[in-house]
């Protein structure tokens, strides 16, 4: 659980692509992620937002390494095939309270699939499989790279909710990168918009939305009231 | 898994439907095969006396028992086949990591192997049988590196397909480099190995007849030779199709065996 501010500061990366042409793809991006919520990082496709996550969790040798354990939730599904679900929650791990364990498989919705193998088809029951995984590791931070965008709506929203109630019971900030803005404002308490090569830092938004409201497909959110007129038409061009 | 499904059947149109037709199996066709051969040259052309008559192969096949001693010659082969395969599995089980480290650390090394391509495993028989004439032992070792050979192949070339996915997963759950590779790379490329079984078995028995009949004074490769010398057309035939019996029914035992060891794909 952690209750301090995260502070990301200053993260710039070169590389050097195969012709040997030099390539900044990040400049100086600094934001800030609280205890207790979520932040977005919402970016178009290509602009790195998988390179930063995997920066932010302390993969890149160029950046201190966190001084507390951050996981980080790939794209793919991650969690192992040839382990049970529970063997998966319990990867490398010892002593585990029973207690806690049981409270994080129903806080997934995973209860009395303990012994099922994860299908490599199901992308949301592998999710709550990776996210349980990472609740019990007790992480500063959970990074989840665009891992649910591809599914339904009604699937996504159920997903959502988890998120949230993974901030607010385990206390576990989520720092989670998107490309869709509807994805962004249902889920972040603050969205950070990236743009620009090399990318960076173009406007920081927080969002106040009831929790209900933020999980009823009915509602639809109207885009201008988040984002001024020079970023949507960004948006628009880009992500919708 | 519906989709792989689909693309097992044979579609096609009729009428404006689409309709889904179960392939026909291989057992189907064998058994399909083997009753036009039946009807065709045991009752039908019977005066033709190039392709052997069923009635002769079967005649043929009893006295494979009786005087080519099959029985024993089968024990012999298989008493080098299927250890080979075994020991195999069992060292790349065992020591995963030690032949995984050198393909990831040092992307083409298979490469190393290229000029060996051109040394057929046939040279390899024939030394072997060379150095030590009639030895069971050198029979097993050269069928055992055969198999680790073929299989080292498999896992070289399997290491590009490793999902990055699992490995970033595992780094950030603090696994160790050993136990990455034993815990997860291994775990990930097994099912490719495996599923490879029924190949490299079938290989293997080609290379364990070549290496018996061009030396070896046992095992079935050496019925093989005999039948030869006494210019015994219907014995080869009959042998074929023995040996070709028991692959098919080692293959559907080695695919229901792996179907369980690599369950998760």
């Amino acid at each position: 659980m952690s209750e301090n501010i995260i502070k990301i500061e200053s993260i710039s990366k070169n590389y050097s692509d195969i012709t040997g042409y030099k390539v900044q793809l990040f400049e100086n991006i600094t934001f800030d992620i609280e205890p207790k919520k979520i932040t977005t990082i919402l970016a178009a496709k290509g602009r790195g937002k998988s390179t930063l996550l995997k920066m932010i969790a302390g993969i890149d040798d160029d950046i201190k390494k966190p001084l507390r354990k951050r996981i980080y939730i790939p794209s793919r599904p991650s969690s192992f095939p040839w382990l049970s679900v529970l063997e998966n929650i319990t990867f490398n791990q010892k002593n585990v309270d029973e207690t806690e364990l049981k409270s994080i498989i129903k806080l997934v919705g995973l209860e009395g699939y303990e012994d099922h193998f994860p299908d490599n088809g199901s992308i949301g029951f592998r999710f709550r499989i990776s996210l349980a995984r990472a609740i019990i590791n007790k992480p500063e931070l959970i990074l989840i790279d665009e891992a649910i965008s591809v599914l339904s709506l009604k699937r996504r929203l159920e997903l959502y909710s988890i998120m949230r109630k993974i901030t607010s019971d385990k206390g576990i900030p989520i720092l989670y990168s998107t490309s869709l803005v509807s994805e962004a404002i249902r889920l972040s308490d603050k969205i950070i918009l990236i743009d620009q090569l090399p990318s960076k830092v173009v406007s920081e938004k927080t969002i106040l939305i009831d929790d209900e409201k933020r999980v009823d497909d009915k509602i639809i959110f109207s885009i201008s009231d988040y984002f001024a007129g020079e970023e949507i038409s960004m948006l628009s061009i880009r992500f919708i | 898994m519906a989709n792989n499904n689909l693309y097992n059947y044979f579609a096609y149109m009729n009428d404006d439907k689409f309709i889904l037709n179960k392939p026909i199996s291989i057992t189907k066709i064998s058994i399909f095969l083997i009753l036009i051969y039946i009807i065709l040259f045991e009752f039908i052309w019977v005066t033709q006396n190039i392709i052997p008559k069923p009635f002769l192969i079967i005649d043929s096949f009893l006295s494979l028992w009786t005087e080519y001693n099959l029985l024993n010659a089968f024990f012999e082969t298989t008493a080098v086949i299927f250890p080979a395969i075994l020991i195999a599995i069992l060292a790349l089980e065992t020591s995963a990591k030690t032949f995984l480290k050198p393909f990831l650390n040092f992307s083409g090394i298979m490469n190393i192997a290229v000029p060996f391509k051109y040394f057929s495993f046939f040279f390899a028989a024939l030394l072997l049988n060379f150095i030590f004439p009639n030895s069971l032992l050198a029979e097993l070792l050269f069928a055992f590196l055969f198999v680790l050979f073929k299989l080292l192949k498999i896992v070289s070339d399997a290491t590009d397909s490793i999902a990055e996915e699992y490995v970033l997963s595992s780094k950030f759950l603090g696994l160790s480099g050993n136990q990455m590779f034993s815990q997860v790379i291994w775990k990930s490329l097994k099912p490719k190995v495996y599923k490879s079984l029924i190949q490299v078995h079938t290989q293997l028995w080609v290379a364990v007849l070549i290496y018996e009949f061009v030396g070896s004074s046992i095992g079935m490769g050496n019925i093989y030779r005999v039948a030869f010398n006494y210019n015994d057309f219907l014995a080869i035939i009959s042998l074929g199709i023995f040996i070709s019996l028991v692959i098919l029914l080692v293959n559907s035992i080695l695919k229901i065996v792996t179907s369980k060891l690599v369950f998760w794909k």
